[in-house]
């Protein structure tokens, strides 16, 4: 069990910003942190992984407490047991592929865990290159390999996917989906797509107003909004319809036929 | 023409060179990252020798270090230091004169970086100092070989500070002195000659530091 509750104040403008984030997450599970752009989606990402210090609060990973500013208990990010995938991707310039793995191994990286994840992610052929020869893709399933390298309890990812092409996206949603099988870990990511939360997500929270406005699966955080359409249309745009008659889409956890006539 | 002049030079930027070196990366990160509001007053008095007239540091130097003061006199009687009118002396003089063309330049470089760098390797266990070593200094190599250079160079082509402080004696005489020292006697064959090997010494410095940062620019 990860569960947080934290707040945190930025000074912006003449009305300070005020997040107040609470929630918990299953071993295991994958959750959604979903909301518009500026909701806190980021920042909320940033203060688990100890890179954003909160005016106060609670983290607590299993029973390993990461913060707990009335004991005055500061975890520091490096002892804290995370993978955290950057949108920047942030991989080191100077080093190559492989030396960027190998930054992030340690005792736990043993050889047939690190070739398991070198094979899920097709990065083989990228080891000796360095990041300027890659493609944005390319960049984001090193960056993502890395991130596993030391088989962290808790993975963080911010907005994985939001640079990628739509059949790249599909493809990579799917390693994700693998590397949760072969890792047995929980993961939060941010995401603004609603199709990416249906399709990755055991569980949603909805950032509204500076705090976590509702938690549930995808189909109950999303039933009834303009969110199922959305999800609905962007399903669309992203599946080779060309030849059939008909699709089959999930709306709020029902099968719905859409003919294509 | 005395090789002398050139030794000593050379020494000076050498030893001036590697001490920055070492002394100005721990200096140029906090600068960089530090949220301290006192930041501006640090980068100030940095970066003021870069405007400082050489004769005002040199004066002061003096003022500070000569045995007439509370602080030149406890040196000199407690720890047999006298700093004026000897190679030491140059040496801290230089130290002061060339600090901000070895801070500033690495500086900028850590500045130039993402701040997701450092923290991607936080998050992959490393301390700061392993993210410094391995990952933000490998990082900034032109900017740091920018500051290496420019600190040699600057160095090597004092003038006015080496004069107030080291004097025209043999044990400070370096090439920017020797020059000046020729130029006065009328002899003029030997300051061309002074004058040729630092224009040359100059030129390709200048050259490798831009060489050096088109090549990393290409590589980037």
């Amino acid at each position: 069990m990860i569960s947080f509750d934290v707040c945190k104040t930025f000074a912006s403008g003449e009305a300070p910003l005020r997040l107040s984030f609470k929630g918990e997450a299953d071993l295991g599970q994958i959750v959604a942190i979903h909301g518009v752009s500026g909701a806190g989606k980021t920042t909320l990402l940033k203060i688990l992984a100890g890179l954003i210090q909160p005016d106060s609060g609670t983290i607590q990973v299993e029973q390993s407490p990461w913060l707990d500013t009335a004991q005055k208990h500061n975890l520091p990010t490096r002892k804290r047991d995370l993978g955290f995938l950057f949108q920047d991707y942030a991989l080191f310039p100077s080093m190559t592929v492989l030396q960027n793995l190998e930054f992030g191994m340690n005792e736990l990286s043993d050889k047939v865990f690190v070739d398991r994840i070198i094979q899920i992610t097709e990065i083989g052929g990228l080891l000796p290159f360095r990041p300027d020869r890659l493609s944005g893709g390319e960049k984001q399933r090193v960056a993502f390999a890395r991130a596993v390298m030391r088989k962290p309890k808790l993975l963080l990812l911010d907005e994985p996917l939001s640079a990628l092409d739509i059949e790249l996206r599909s493809v990579l949603q799917n390693e994700l989906l693998e590397l949760r099988k072969l890792l047995d870990i929980t993961v939060i990511f941010t995401s603004h797509s609603v199709p990416e939360v249906y399709k990755l997500a055991d569980k949603v929270m909805l950032i509204a107003n500076g705090e976590i406005a509702k938690v549930g699966t995808p189909s109950e955080v999303f039933a009834g909004g303009n969110n199922a359409v959305e999800a609905v249309g962007e399903y669309l745009s992203s599946q080779s319809i060309e030849g059939r008659n008909h699709i089959h889409v999930l709306v709020d956890g029902k099968v719905v036929t859409i003919p294509m006539d | 023409m005395s090789w002398e002049p050139f030794i000593l030079t050379f020494k000076l930027a050498l030893i001036t060179t590697v001490i920055l070196l070492v002394v100005s990366i721990p200096i140029a990160y906090w600068l960089a990252y530090t949220k301290s509001k006192s930041r501006f007053l640090f980068e100030t008095i940095i970066t003021l020798p870069m405007v400082l007239p050489p004769s005002v540091l040199g004066f002061y130097f003096l003022i500070t270090f000569g045995r007439n003061t509370v602080f030149g006199q406890f040196l000199y009687e407690h720890f047999d230091i006298y700093l004026p009118f000897s190679f030491t002396g140059l040496v801290v003089g230089s130290l002061i004169y060339s600090l901000p063309f070895m801070v500033n330049p690495i500086q900028a470089g850590f500045q130039s970086l993402s701040e997701s760098l450092r923290e991607a390797s936080w998050t992959l266990g490393k301390s700061n100092f392993v993210t410094l070593m391995r990952v933000l200094l490998p990082s900034i190599k032109p900017s740091v070989y920018t500051g290496i250079v420019l600190t040699f160079a600057h160095t090597v082509g004092e003038f006015g500070v080496v004069l107030m402080i080291g004097g025209n004696l043999d044990s400070t005489r370096v090439a920017s002195i020797a020059i000046y020292d020729s130029v006065n006697k009328m002899d003029y064959a030997a300051a061309h000659q002074y004058a040729l090997v630092l224009l040359a010494v100059s030129f390709v410095m200048l050259a490798s530091v831009y060489l050096s940062n088109k090549r990393s620019v290409r590589y980037l």
